[in-house]
């Protein structure tokens, strides 16, 4: 095996060319793939000139169009021609002439998965094949099962990492190539694989973009490699830069600053703005760089092979969305070359093309078509920018221009980044407010509509059963009375999302053999039948639903698409990637809460029967006074108490602040005495008395709005804390209840005279589950009762705090004192 | 003739103390564990029926089965609703273990609907609780 490195990373024009081919060798790769185009490179001969002398091999040539290589290679022949999109004339003559070509499955292009390559092969059997494990597990595909299926046409097999942070979305997906060993791709496996079969062909590093250097990830990719005990060369003494070296010059700027700098203003608000705002900036940018009779922006559906218009210069208004078959148009030479193209309108190529009928009526003879390149997929025309011109003229160089495209990639990258990032951070705070399961995906419906702009949202989830996907929540959709609710699996095309693990569009629902009849039951069928649904997967492997949007609605008068593309997909994977975490979460909290309902009721149902049992036995006349002890009351004691302690579970077990059933009472009457009496078990083990807890009588706190029972609850806690710490001396068992009206609060002072609380621990035993080192050795509980005060008194809009540690130990309770006009808060309800 | 309350509530001998305390305090008591079952006696003797305790947790039945009862957990709103909505002049009794205070919340205190905790209200006090409510409604009989 060897190994070497594609030179993509640094872009398709880099600054040197042999310093980059200093900074592979030195990095210890043994040969180069490389991406840039012919009319970068020069000619064949310097190109393996400047190789040699640094010990380089050229394993392969992967810029430019076929044709251009072919022409560029000349007699020559390197180890093979990269191929992604296939031409069957171009390269049925490239084999002809003795050319190796690798068929190289990548993501939106025609040989988009290894089925695709696996057709291709099967057909010309003298292609070879060179896998990529980002592409292949990115679609889906198992990159080892692949290079074992297909071994014997393998020339050459790139290595590539990949985070699923961005998604996969056509745009995006490429912002997640990382170097080496620091993504989610199992590389090592393949590389397993290869050993074992004793691999003898190249290892191609890959990394599309770097997010720091290109020298520093390459470096940082090989350091990988020779982890996975991979050898390679070992870096020998720098050898002086050959006077045959080849650097691109940048040609001088044709374009003043002023312009310039306009124009990267322009992108400046065109990337912090709304997606169709960006691309109305982006064409007026252009409109002012280079002032023609008509601009166009289109977006690139290249596996597709589609072109949608997404906005055009105010004057112009197409009453309906403009999608354009690729092969039909003018703008294919820019996809192809990927550089800016200036073409001829009234050329008999041109007569019956799609641009030549725009160009009516605008005096438009020539086109000039640049290319927005990918930021983070540099061989990849996100946008094409067509500028309808009247003349050939051109006041600012292609080479220029093509820069300007750059600028403009970059505005839409940050574009669609913003959105993506923002649609996310609205649904956490959506899933933060949202109380249930049903609320938040109502809400999710109606985020998603607004978010990318479409007719229609629905939120569908798979039953327990795992063989039905149910309507949960939707917006903007009217279905019939008797229309279902739910589809079988495999009824829709939702289900296809589902299996692909993959956003799908869907531009002709009715096209579609599986088109549910459910769909047709759409009150007000609309006249387009467009789809974008991504599917909720949980961990890549557990699949919880689909959200599903329903045509794309014009949002700006200078925006006239109305179809679903690319970044509405980016945008909606954006949202289903936020949405599993907290979908997952509110569904194990709601699984809790369920959970804690039945235990609650289980405990509490036995109760219920002894108390009831012990009220009929109560009935029997005399039977008290035949009892040496009175039982009965000390089975309602205990049985209180073990009431109290259920409720304590169950407040404990809730996120959110526990509702109040407020009434006007009397502390003392209500909830002082109740409390001392439900604590007279406990008094009981440790031999105290009751006579030991006192209390004033309140006259400072009139009645007051609260929750009686969580009231006897906070007493409870913080009296049976104070009892069960207490020093075991009988005599110095002593509870002081007593209270203060200072405007505008009320205090509550709970003071005991046992061991206190240690210093430096004020704080931290209102913390759930906390308890000192002595209590726990010495001290049955959990550690829970101080945690539910305070959650309770909070509830009260109140505090408590530890104010006194030790002789006594003191809590002071404070609540506001319009408590005694008015309850905590206006949704309390009242009993 | 003895005043016709009906009980809607799975657990029979937990409610044992409870339906033999009404019973001798001169209440007939027809307990039906479920609401297809309970509708189907509501349907046949509606007006004969002076009072309802109605449990929340249980089995949804048929009648309840497409509702979001949290698998029976909260069956007993659905029924509380209909029943409500049915016979907006029944008194209604929600007797009950859950303690969840957001599904206790959702019983609305009202004229004809009053909510009483299992472990509380016992047999005695639910006596009276029928009595009172029994009174307010006009409809005095039993005991």
């Amino acid at each position: 095996m060897k190994v070497g490195v594609q030179t993509i990373i640094w872009g398709p024009r880099p600054a040197d060319f042999c310093a980059m081919c200093d900074s592979i060798r030195d990095a210890g790769y043994l040969g180069v793939e490389v991406f840039q185009r012919p009319e970068v490179l020069g000619s064949i001969e310097k190109l393996l000139r400047v190789l040699e002398d640094r010990d380089l091999e050229l394993i392969g040539l992967a810029g430019g169009s076929l044709k251009q290589r072919m022409e560029f290679c000349g007699d020559y022949r390197p180890g093979y021609l990269y191929v992604e999109n296939w031409n069957d004339s171009e390269s049925r003559e490239a084999i002809r002439k003795g050319f190796t070509l690798a068929l190289h499955p990548h993501l939106y292009t025609q040989i988009h998965r290894a089925e695709d390559a696996r057709q291709l092969l099967l057909a010309h059997p003298e292609l070879k094949f060179l896998p990529d494990t980002a592409h292949l597990s990115v679609a889906h595909d198992d990159p080892v099962a692949v290079i074992c299926e297909n071994y014997d046409r393998i020339i050459a097999v790139h290595f590539k990492d990949w985070v699923s942070d961005f998604g996969r979305s056509p745009h995006r997906y490429a912002r997640g190539f990382v170097e080496l060993g620091q993504g989610q791709i199992d590389i090592a496996a393949v590389l397993r694989e290869l050993k074992a079969r004793s691999f003898e062909g190249w290892i191609i590093a890959e990394q599309d973009y770097s997010r720091t250097t290109p020298e520093d990830s390459i470096s940082k990719s090989a350091a990988w490699l020779v982890s996975q005990q991979l050898e390679l060369r070992s870096r020998p003494p720098r050898p002086a830069t050959s006077s045959l070296g080849l650097s691109y010059e940048a040609p001088e700027a044709s374009v003043s600053q002023c312009d310039t700098i306009a124009f990267l203003q322009a992108c400046a608000r065109a990337g912090s703005a709304r997606i169709d705002s960006c691309w109305a900036t982006l064409c007026g940018a252009f409109s002012q760089l280079l002032p023609s009779q008509l601009i166009t922006l289109w977006s690139c559906n290249q596996a597709e092979q589609l072109l949608m218009l997404v906005a055009t210069d105010p004057h112009f208004c197409p009453t309906s969305s403009i999608t354009l078959d690729v092969g039909e148009t003018l703008t294919r030479e820019t996809l192809l070359s990927q550089f800016v193209q200036l073409i001829d309108l009234e050329g008999d190529a041109a007569r019956h093309s799609p641009e030549h009928e725009l160009a009516k009526g605008t005096g438009a003879k020539w086109l000039v078509s640049i290319p927005v390149m990918n930021v983070w997929n540099p061989h990849q025309v996100w946008l094409v920018v067509n500028c309808f011109r009247n003349t050939s003229e051109l006041p600012i160089s292609k080479d220029d221009l093509f820069e300007f495209g750059r600028y403009a990639g970059m505005a839409a990258s940050a574009a669609v980044a913003e959105h993506c990032s923002a649609a996310a951070t609205r649904i956490s705070a959506l899933a933060e407010r949202s109380k249930a399961e049903s609320q938040f995906l109502n809400e999710l419906a109606e985020l998603t509509a607004s978010v990318v702009g479409c007719e229609a949202a629905s939120v569908f989830l798979l039953d327990p059963s795992g063989e039905k996907l149910v309507l949960k929540a939707s917006t903007g959709l009217t279905l019939s009375n008797n229309a279902a609710q739910s589809y079988s699996k495999g009824d829709d095309f939702i289900w296809t999302a589902l299996d692909r693990n993959q956003v799908l569009l869907v531009r002709n629902a009715r096209e579609r053999k599986d088109y549910s009849r459910s769909i047709m039951e759409e009150v007000g069928s609309p006249q387009l039948h467009q789809y974008l649904c991504a599917p909720l997967v949980h961990s890549g492997t557990q699949a919880l639903g689909v959200i599903r949007c329903r045509n794309k609605q014009v949002t700006t008068s200078s925006s006239v698409s109305r179809s679903f593309n690319d970044e509405d997909v980016a945008v909606l994977e954006a949202i289903a990637q936020a949405v599993v975490p907290h979908l997952q979460m509110i569904r194990i909290n709601e699984q809790r809460i369920d959970m804690l309902d039945r235990l609650t009721h289980e405990l509490r149902a036995p109760l219920t029967v002894v108390r009831n049992a012990v009220d009929v036995i109560g009935c029997v006349q005399g039977i008290r006074a035949l009892l040496p002890y009175d039982y009965l009351d000390d089975i309602l004691s205990w049985t209180t108490l073990m009431d109290r302690l259920i409720t304590n579970a169950d407040v404990l077990s809730r996120t959110s602040p526990p509702p109040l059933e407020i009434e006007r009472i009397y502390l003392v009457k209500g909830v002082i005495a109740p409390a001392v009496r439900q604590v007279e078990p406990l008094l009981q083990e440790r031999k105290f008395s009751s006579k030991q807890i006192t209390y004033d009588a309140f006259v400072s706190i009139p009645r007051i709005h609260v929750d009686r029972n969580y009231w006897q609850q906070i007493v409870f806690n913080l009296l049976s804390n104070a009892i069960k710490y207490a020093y075991k001396d009988v005599d110095a068992f002593r509870i002081e209840i007593s209270s203060a009206h200072i405007a505008p609060s009320y205090y509550i002072y709970f003071r005991d005279w046992g061991p206190g609380v240690n210093i430096g621990l004020e704080e931290r035993i209102f913390e759930d589950r906390f308890r000192s080192g002595d209590a726990r050795v010495s001290v049955a509980g959990q550690g829970i009762g101080l945690w539910v005060v305070r959650r309770l008194v909070q509830a009260h809009n109140g505090t408590v705090t530890l104010t006194k540690n030790a002789a006594p130990c003191e809590f002071t309770i404070v609540l506001p004192d319009y408590l005694s006009k008015k309850g905590p808060h206006l949704s309390d309800t009242r009993r | 003739m003895s005043t016709l309350l009906l009980l809607i509530d799975d657990e029979v001998v937990a409610n044992r103390a409870y339906v033999e305390v009404l019973h001798a305090a001169g209440y007939e008591v027809e307990q039906r564990q479920d609401p297809d079952e309970a509708w189907s006696y509501l349907e046949s003797h509606g007006s004969a029926i002076a009072l309802v305790i109605l449990d929340i947790m249980m089995k949804a039945g048929e009648r309840y089965k497409g509702k979001p009862t949290r698998s029976g957990i909260d069956t007993g709103l659905f029924c509380l609703n209909e029943l409500r909505g049915s016979y907006p002049n029944l008194p209604i009794i929600v007797l009950t273990n859950v303690a969840n205070k957001d599904t206790l919340a959702r019983v609305p205190e009202t004229a004809q609907v009053h909510l009483e905790q299992k472990p509380k209200c016992q047999p005695s006090r639910l006596v009276g609780v029928v009595r009172r409510l029994l009174s307010d409604a006009g409809k005095e009989g039993g005991a």
